[in-house]
């Protein structure tokens, strides 16, 4: 295997990562989301009715 | 229970952080990476002087627009720029699909600019692979964009204002200054008009590259500390800096590179400085080229999700879309919802396509910007609300951009003409869902209620 090769999994592996902590990140940001207007009662006001 | 109106208010408000700075760095950054490629294809099309020209003309396009952009965008201190500017003037049909074209505008020149990394990136060695760094720098740049407005802009200023510098290092390593020892081919410096005046129409498309998204500023009204101030600051300033960055690239590159080469090179600027033979030059342009791409897709999808939320919000879309992160108090699932749409274009590595397809939905939209600007005047004519900035000798700015944007298109038709009647086609489909389906959805009232409040009623409404 050389360099450059490296480099494209190097890459590859970033790809992965960034992916996953974006992934928790939004996942998180929605479940906290969701317990706070389940606490407030509010429900899910901000999306459609249709 | 009052504090849930607040609660709730506060989830479709966008926080007011930005000033001038960051107007010009938003601006310049998504524009820059037009002058390290794409520019160049107009020497193809209209030869070196029909370049030059079509850049000076194309920059008055731009001017104009800036200014009857920044009038407007003054006066309606709301996320979505020309959407939100669209919604006052001309209704909720247009609206739609004017923010659909800002949205189709940025989110294809993001691809763009990430293919371009992919492409640079496998440039350095026939082993890499490019598709990784396409992925990997739209998803780092929308995590970014997630996390805050204000970090993301401002390390836009920096990248930005880096790779403004680089194109400076190629020019003072010509020593320009001096015509006995410069290595700039003054006597070959263009090949005059080989296709005529109708090479020099030809060439609009590409000129529109040297500025394309500069208007973009007026997207970010609304997180703008004095929106009266760095919005008119911030853009001009930014304009001024491409016209000035558009001339020095064209003569540098015309001066080092033959015409007939120029006129088809991937990175015209990168070549320039491979034609120096100086290391420093060339790995600075190296960098340079890719801070200019990254610069310009983080703009790109800061200005695409604020249409996107801006949309959402006002129902035109569902309003799913129209929620601020708690925390960062950025439209957070507007950005992470368009962020499979670039992917998905940036893996198609067809980056004329992509890039034909946001010169055309932007050029439309510059159409209608301009009969926006006829009618807002005729609304309200000036005396009548505060303005925080007044675009000077009306009506000639708008004037101007209706008919540039006209012939840029039939400039665009010699080439493109498939991707012209494709792209409207494309438009008039989702007009016809909206009409169809989504306009039933659509609060009129709630619609236009912020500008209600702010405005009185106009003459003859």
């Amino acid at each position: 295997m050389n360099y450059w090769t490296m480099v494209n999994y190097v890459a590859w592996i970033s790809c992965i990562i960034l992916f996953l902590i974006f992934a928790l990140d939004v996942i998180k940001t929605e479940y906290e989301r969701y317990k706070i207007l389940q606490k407030k009662n509010l429900g899910e006001g901000d999306s459609n009715a249709e | 229970m009052p504090n849930e109106g607040i609660q709730k208010k506060s989830e479709h408000k966008l926080s007011k952080v930005l000033g001038p700075i960051h107007i010009w760095a938003l601006g310049v950054g998504i524009v820059l990476v037009g002058e390290f490629m794409g520019w160049n294809f107009t020497i193809a099309k209209g030869g070196s002087l029909g370049s030059i020209i079509a850049c000076w003309i194309i920059g008055l396009l731009f001017i104009a627009l800036i200014m009857i952009t920044t009038e407007m965008g003054s006066v309606i201190p709301e996320a979505g720029g020309q959407y939100a500017m669209a919604k006052y003037l001309l209704g909720p049909l247009a609206a739609f699909n004017i923010g659909l074209m800002l949205v189709f505008e940025y989110v294809m020149l993001e691809a763009s600019d990430a293919i371009v990394v992919g492409a640079i990136m496998e440039s350095l060695n026939p082993n890499i692979d490019g598709l990784p760094f396409v992925i990997l720098s739209l998803l780092a740049l929308t995590y970014l964009n997630y996390r805050g407005t204000y970090a993301s802009l401002t390390i836009n200023f920096i990248i930005t204002a880096i790779a403004f510098f680089t194109i400076l290092v190629l020019l003072f390593s010509t020593k320009f200054y001096n015509p006995t020892f410069t290595t700039l081919h003054l006597s070959t410096l263009t090949n005059g008009l080989p296709y005529g005046w109708i090479g020099i129409i030809a060439a609009f498309q590409f000129g529109v590259w040297f500025y394309l998204g500069i208007e973009g500023t007026a997207l970010a009204a609304e997180e703008c500390r004095s929106t009266g101030r760095s919005l008119p600051v911030g853009a001009l300033a930014g304009m001024a800096t491409l016209l000035i960055g558009a001339s020095i690239t064209w003569y540098i590159c015309s001066g080092l590179i033959e015409a007939g080469q120029l006129g088809s090179s991937v990175y015209p600027l990168y070549d320039a400085a491979l034609a120096t033979k100086i290391p420093f030059v060339i790995g600075a342009l190296f960098v340079g080229t890719i801070f200019s791409c990254l610069a310009s897709a983080n703009g790109c999808i800061n200005d695409a999700s604020r249409a996107w939320f801006a949309m959402s919000r006002d129902t035109l879309i569902p309003k799913f879309f129209a929620v601020v992160h708690p925390k960062y108090k950025t439209p957070y699932r507007a950005i992470v919802f368009l962020l499979p749409i670039s992917i998905a274009f940036g893996f198609t590595g067809l980056l004329d396509q992509t890039v034909t397809f946001s010169i055309l939905s932007a050029v439309t939209a510059y159409i209608f910007t301009a009969i926006m600007m006829l009618k807002f005047r005729k609304m309200y004519p000036l005396g009548e609300i505060d303005r925080g900035y007044i675009s000077p000798w009306h009506p000639i700015p708008a004037i101007i951009t209706l008919v540039l944007s006209v012939m840029t298109l039939v400039g665009m038709y010699f080439g493109y003409w498939i991707n012209i009647i494709g792209g409207f086609a494309f438009y008039i489909l989702a007009s016809i869902w909206f009409v169809s389906h989504r306009v039933k959805f659509v609060d009129t009232k709630k619609f236009i209620e912020v500008g209600l409040s702010h405005w009185p009623r106009p003459k003859g409404y």
